[in-house]
């Protein structure tokens, strides 16, 4: 378990030593999709603006989100399913291809296979699925949290906000650990020619395997998107009663960068450290 | 690269066209609104929160500010287009109402009541086809023609709310303000010093209130309808009719748990009945003096224990009248409406009591704590004819110079106020009774800049007249006549006044 943990950490390392734009730039759609809403919702007054993220926000939030300040106020909810969406959307094409770019640097001669591209290809149904049940999976817990566990903790931790911060914590912690058990998929899917199916049920063994080390870096990695995210929840409406409800969405759209930035490292740590596994084996 | 991030913008550009922009440019002018809107009553909020009162100019500056959102949503509205066209476009007019209602009330603040009944009738006109913003609109026009001393366009304005905007059914707790309309027009009525328009406008209310009950309604609307006619009834002296309507309002109270609240109005119905009808009121003083521990929060609390003063004073009941008119003072200090008259009562009563020094200094205290009542205009006045009554005629005139001191010093810290006319006036009277020609004079000149039309000016007008024939100033008897003609040429008296001006040569 220790060597597992070290081998994670110099992964880790390495991802976060060597950043390139070559291997982030798949990772640019997900993140110009959800500026370009949080950029349309700052422009609500528009009609492009209107058009776009307000019909987005009426659908999936209701009419309450194209008010103002109720669409800056409702952003935080809003803007959670659509970085959903577009993250099981684009991700399902962005992750394989990353993952494809970084096992290449590691070992230079998989792009020289001739079915090197068709296999990057077929990893984006598998990656979709493990997305989508990853999404569904998360939605039920926050189902569960929403109903039960906001007045399970309410009742054992005292005052309003430390309360809401022990439950925002506690519905992370296990969305988290939900995602990681689905990291391996699209790493898996690129790394052996096998279908779809048979690349979800490896990629998530490779979760359940790999949990405990994979779910610790996994976390450590998101920590900076993880803090600005805990702000806007749970100070959002201090926020935007406080200040101006515009830097909501401002600090979603840092948000963004940061979260995408988050996915590249962990997506980078967590191929290489397949890779050393597999190759240590 | 950039090849992917152009699919992935054009894809999620007709996304949003496939998902729906159907009226995208109506919703983001609401959206538009809505942010001025929003970003104007912020504005408000930091001015209010700010250590001193905003001045004029800071409440004119503001309302360049809430006309921002009007001028972001330029008619005309779909508001009658179906579906979600119709909402968005009714939506927008009630931002742009609100605004300008917002707009008004600075303007009125700001003591440029022209500029809100400005904005009232051009909201008016454009909000013609939402009835919403329409009402709100009438409702504006009556603040300002207040503001502007126009009392009977406002009266003819209320009348029209009446008229166009039936009550609607509100929360039990609360009201609809159309019901309040009647009320404010006889207050309005007897401000103005004008009893005889009060009465007959009590008689025209109870008459509106009883029209209402002939369509079904909701039994809160039709509870709150009855309560305001248990009132006018009441105070028609009704005695009958006030009963029945009691009664009426206990059974539909009794069915309704959410009338609960109008038990307090039984109440006092019955209390005041019974003391006033009954050879022994203390069965319905009794009922009184609960309304006021039963239903503390209620404003029928200090009003219950006035009326059972005020019974209890008329049937030369003093000392239990004045533990009452004591009690308001103890419990309701601050309620506007009765404690002011509670003080000048007491001041009454310790003098019929025959406690003259106490008094005189609780009659001298009713304008130092209520200087905008008009029991702080009766009250300088009351020692005045106390020392008339008693003879001492010295000590009266002595006095004049410390009530009009006090007078003064009232106007001066609302010179605009609904009272201000009133308090003029007893200067006017002082002035008259003194002999002062300068005085009546100045005090006349100084009610037409500041109380044009105003009844009370109408009146101070012929008066003035009148002195000044005395004085053996016909001339100006005569201008103060012509100016009458002028500005009340419809007044029942102007048929006299003609002739007294006829004869003065004019």
């Amino acid at each position: 378990m220790a060597g597992s943990f070290k081998t994670a950490g110099v992964c880790a390392n390495a991802a976060l030593r060597s950043f390139s734009v070559g291997e982030f730039a798949p990772l640019l759609t997900i993140l110009a999709a959800q500026w370009l809403f949080l950029i349309g919702g700052l422009n609500l007054g528009s009609t492009w603006g209107m058009a776009l993220a307000g019909s987005v926000a009426q659908r999936l939030v209701g009419d309450a989100a194209i008010d103002y300040p109720g669409f800056l106020e409702l952003l935080p909810l809003t803007f959670s399913y659509v970085e959903s969406v577009t993250f099981i959307v684009l991700g399902a094409m962005a992750l394989p291809s990353l993952t494809s770019r970084v096992l290449v640097r590691l070992k230079p001669s998989l792009g020289d296979s001739p079915t090197w591209a068709g296999r990057v290809r077929s990893a984006i149904v598998p990656t979709f699925l493990a997305l989508l049940m990853a999404f569904v999976l998360t939605y039920v817990w926050q189902l569960f949290v929403a109903q039960n566990l906001h007045r399970i903790v309410g009742a054992l931790v005292q005052g309003q906000v430390p309360s809401s911060v022990v439950t925002w914590l506690v519905s992370v912690a296990i969305g988290y650990a939900i995602t990681t058990i689905f990291i391996y998929v699209p790493v898996v899917a690129v790394s052996q020619s096998i279908g779809a199916i048979k690349a979800v049920r490896l990629g998530v063994t490779e979760g359940f395997d790999k949990f405990p080390t994979t779910y610790l870096f996994v976390l450590l990695l998101s920590l900076p998107a993880l803090a600005i995210q805990l702000i806007v929840q749970i100070g959002g409406p201090l926020i935007a009663s406080g200040t101006r409800p515009e830097n909501i969405a401002y600090l979603l759209i840092f948000y963004a960068l940061v979260s995408t930035v988050a996915t590249y490292f962990v997506w980078n740590m967590v191929t290489r450290y397949y890779h050393a596994r597999t190759e240590a084996a | 690269m950039v090849r992917h991030i152009l699919r992935t913008l054009l894809a999620a550009l007709a996304a949003s066209l496939v998902v729906g922009c159907g009226g995208g440019a109506e919703r983001a002018t609401l959206y538009r609104a809505e942010k001025l809107l929003y970003e104007a009553r912020k504005a408000e909020e930091q001015q209010r929160l700010g250590t001193t009162e905003p001045d004029s100019t800071a409440l004119m500056n503001l309302r360049a500010i809430f006309l921002k959102v009007g001028k972001s949503a330029p008619g005309p509205h779909a508001v009658t287009a179906a579906g979600e066209a119709g909402e968005v476009a009714r939506a927008t007019i009630r931002t742009v109402g609100v605004a300008a209602a917002s707009g008004a009330r600075l303007a009125l603040a700001a003591r440029r009541a022209d500029l809100a009944l400005e904005a009232a009738e051009r909201l008016q006109t454009e909000a013609a086809s939402d009835t919403v913003t329409a009402r709100q609109a009438a409702f504006m026009a009556v603040a300002a023609y207040q503001g502007l001393r126009r009392y009977e366009d406002a009266i003819s304005q209320m009348k029209r709310i009446l008229v166009t905007y039936p009550p609607l059914p509100a929360p039990p707790t609360s009201e609809d303000p159309v019901l309040g309309i009647p009320g404010a027009i006889v207050s309005l009525r007897r401000n103005l010093g004008d009893e005889e328009g009060a009465g007959r406008e009590l008689r025209s209310a109870l008459e509106y209130f009883t029209g209402l009950l002939d369509r079904p309604m909701a039994p809160e609307l039709e509870a709150q309808v009855r309560a305001r006619i248990l009132r006018a009834s009441l105070e028609l002296n009704q005695t009958d009719r006030a009963l029945q309507e009691a009664n009426t309002l206990e059974r539909l109270v009794g069915e309704t748990p959410e009338l609960r609240h109008l038990l307090a109005e039984i109440a006092f119905a019955k209390g005041k009945l019974k003391a006033t009808v009954e050879r022994d009121p203390s069965e319905g003083i009794g009922i009184l003096d609960r309304v006021s521990t039963d239903f503390p929060t209620s404003p029928l609390a200090p009003r219950s224990l006035l009326e059972a003063a005020s019974i209890l004073e008329q049937r030369g009941q003093t000392a239990n009248a004045r533990e009452r008119y004591e009690a308001i003072l103890r419990r309701f200090p601050n309620s506007q409406e009765v404690a002011p008259l509670a003080l000048y009562r007491l001041g009454m009563v310790q003098e019929k009591m025959g406690d003259w020094v106490v008094a005189k200094s609780t009659l001298e205290m009713v304008p130092l704590r209520y200087p905008r009542s008009s029991a702080a205009a009766e009250a300088p006045m009351a020692v005045i004819h106390h020392y008339m009554n008693e003879g001492r005629k010295t000590a009266a005139q002595l006095y004049f110079a410390k009530a009009i001191t006090t007078y003064r010093q009232l106007i001066v810290r609302d010179s605009s106020g609904q009272v201000a006319p009133l308090f003029r006036v007893k200067m006017f009277q002082i002035f008259a009774a003194a002999g002062d020609s300068t005085g009546v004079y100045s005090i006349t000149e100084e009610m037409l800049r500041n109380d044009s039309r105003h009844p009370y000016t109408a009146q101070i007008l012929v008066q003035a007249a009148r002195a000044s024939i005395g004085y053996g100033n016909s001339q100006r008897a005569a201008a103060y006549l012509r100016r009458f003609l002028r500005d009340y040429p419809k007044s029942p008296v102007a048929g006299q006044v003609k002739r007294e001006l006829q004869n003065l040569g004019g």
